[in-house]
């Protein structure tokens, strides 16, 4: 069954944060979430986690999958080495199977030099990157990436956008960004969301290379004005 | 070799300090000397009845602690757990921590045999220190990382081993090297008033009765001697084991 919100409302005490909102995914692809800081994308995030449930209405289609988190406020185990933090989400019984995945993500994100440090030895675009290791490890059927690439500088960026496009071909991965390029980079289908309430301003299905040779082309940049027009 | 030459000058000034006093008094019934201490001390060493003594006091002792941080764990568990049962529990806490030793040992001896009333007395005087730090460190355990732990799936060992444990230990690690000490004093005090046979705190008892203040002293240097020594030696290994184990934060 497809994930999908039907007329979901979601408070926080005043504040209604969802009001009757609908939005549909599809099985497959990358979706990106786009709007300002502070509007209630990660609530959404939330909801689809099991973290937060609605107030009224439902989301269908969420039952026995297993879901991937890369959260914006890393909630990483600090008193873990770098690799524990990663091991413990690999779902395999043998200990050494699970540092063996976890070393092949954590190598993945340019992090395996750093297996044996914690997480405070590390700088906030390597933790970051940890976090991302640590998703994409637990092999989810959904991937939630809430604005994944903070701090990262822009080859940090490219090397785990490419990651991203190369490895969630064949699952949902759901984006919370504010940033258009990497709203673009990443996603197959944009939702421009706007206000508190929730709405969805407009639904962009972009077909553009995933290649970073393609990034910043004419349609690119076709895409992003749009965008920044939807946005005002 | 500098915090050596320390410790042996600040023993040194309370040497000749105590001894200061000691003239200044002038009445061995009040004031012992320390000479005569330590030759007493000696003494004691020699006989059976003080290795059985110490080592009956620090098993019944250690029984205390062993059983105080069990159950204070647990309830402190449940109290975090079960809104009722932390409702119910909580008056329990206020009461022991408010009550003074020599009430729950006079008590205590109405239901008890002697010999276990120390045992007793330091369960319950550790009890309420475990069980409130213990508390304290579940209270402040990041409820973000008991999300992160359900979104991946955690099992309810890892989720105690990873999140739950890091998260308590300081608060129970300052916890444990209190409540050993306060085991220790307050089980001799126990031994003490319930006269308890085989026990540091009734050869205390017959040195007050006799009226023999170099024995009080000897044996109240005992007691400060193996407090320090079990607070040394427990915590130390206790430490080492949260490490070996990478249970600390």
């Amino acid at each position: 069954m497809l994930l999908s919100f039907n007329k979901v409302s979601k408070n926080f005490g005043e504040i209604k944060v969802l009001d009757n909102f609908s939005i549909n995914f599809p099985k497959k692809g990358t979706v990106c979430l786009f709007g300002k800081s502070g509007i209630g994308k990660t609530t959404i995030l939330n909801l689809i986690a099991g973290l937060l449930k609605p107030d009224f209405g439902y989301i269908e289609g969420l039952d026995t999958k297993k879901i991937s988190f890369a959260f914006q406020d890393e909630r990483l185990l600090l008193w873990n080495t770098v690799i524990e933090n990663v091991s413990v989400v690999v779902n395999k019984k043998s200990n050494i199977d699970k540092k063996e995945i976890a070393k092949g993500w954590l190598s993945k994100v340019g992090l395996l030099e750093f297996c044996d440090k914690k997480p405070d030895e590390l700088s906030g675009g390597m933790k970051q990157r940890l976090v991302l290791a640590r998703a994409l490890a637990f092999d989810g059927d959904i991937i939630l990436l809430d604005e994944p690439f903070k701090g990262l500088d822009d080859a940090s960026k490219n090397t785990l956008i490419d990651l991203i496009n190369e490895i969630t071909k064949d699952k949902l991965v759901v984006v919370v960004t504010h940033s258009t390029y990497e709203a673009l980079s990443l996603s197959d289908t944009i939702y421009v969301l706007k206000g508190t309430p929730i709405e969805v301003v407009d639904k962009l299905d972009i077909d553009l290379p995933c290649c970073e040779s393609y990034r910043y082309n004419s349609a690119f940049l076709e895409y992003q004005k749009k965008i920044d027009a939807l946005y005002k | 070799m500098k915090k050596i030459l320390k410790i042996f000058g600040v023993l040194v000034f309370w040497l000749i300090t105590w001894q200061l006093v000691y003239f200044l008094v002038n009445q061995e019934l009040l004031v012992a000397s320390p000479s005569e201490v330590f030759f007493r001390l000696l003494e004691l060493f020699g006989t059976t009845k003080f290795w059985t003594s110490t080592f009956f006091s620090i098993i019944r002792i250690m029984q205390g602690f062993v059983l105080a941080i069990l159950f204070g764990v647990i309830f402190a568990w449940l109290t975090t757990q079960y809104k009722l049962f932390s409702i119910i529990f909580s008056p329990v806490l206020t009461v022991i921590k408010t009550t003074p030793v020599a009430s729950f040992v006079v008590l205590a001896l109405v239901f008890i045999k002697s010999f276990y009333v120390p045992s007793f007395i330091s369960f319950l005087m550790v009890v309420p220190i475990i069980w409130a730090n213990t508390k304290e460190g579940i209270k402040k355990t990041d409820v973000k990382l008991l999300e992160m732990a359900k979104v991946f799936n955690f099992n309810k060992f890892t989720v105690l081993r990873k999140i739950y444990i890091p998260s308590i230990m300081p608060h129970f690690m300052s916890a444990f090297t209190v409540g050993l000490g306060f085991a220790w004093k307050a089980g001799v005090a126990a031994e003490v008033i319930a006269n308890t046979q085989l026990s540091i705190g009734s050869e205390i008892y017959i040195s007050k009765i006799y009226m023999d203040t170099v024995s009080l002293f000897s044996w109240t240097i005992v007691v400060i001697i193996i407090s320090l020594l079990l607070e040394k030696v427990i915590v130390k290994v206790t430490k080492k084991l949260v490490l070996k184990y990478n249970l600390e934060r």
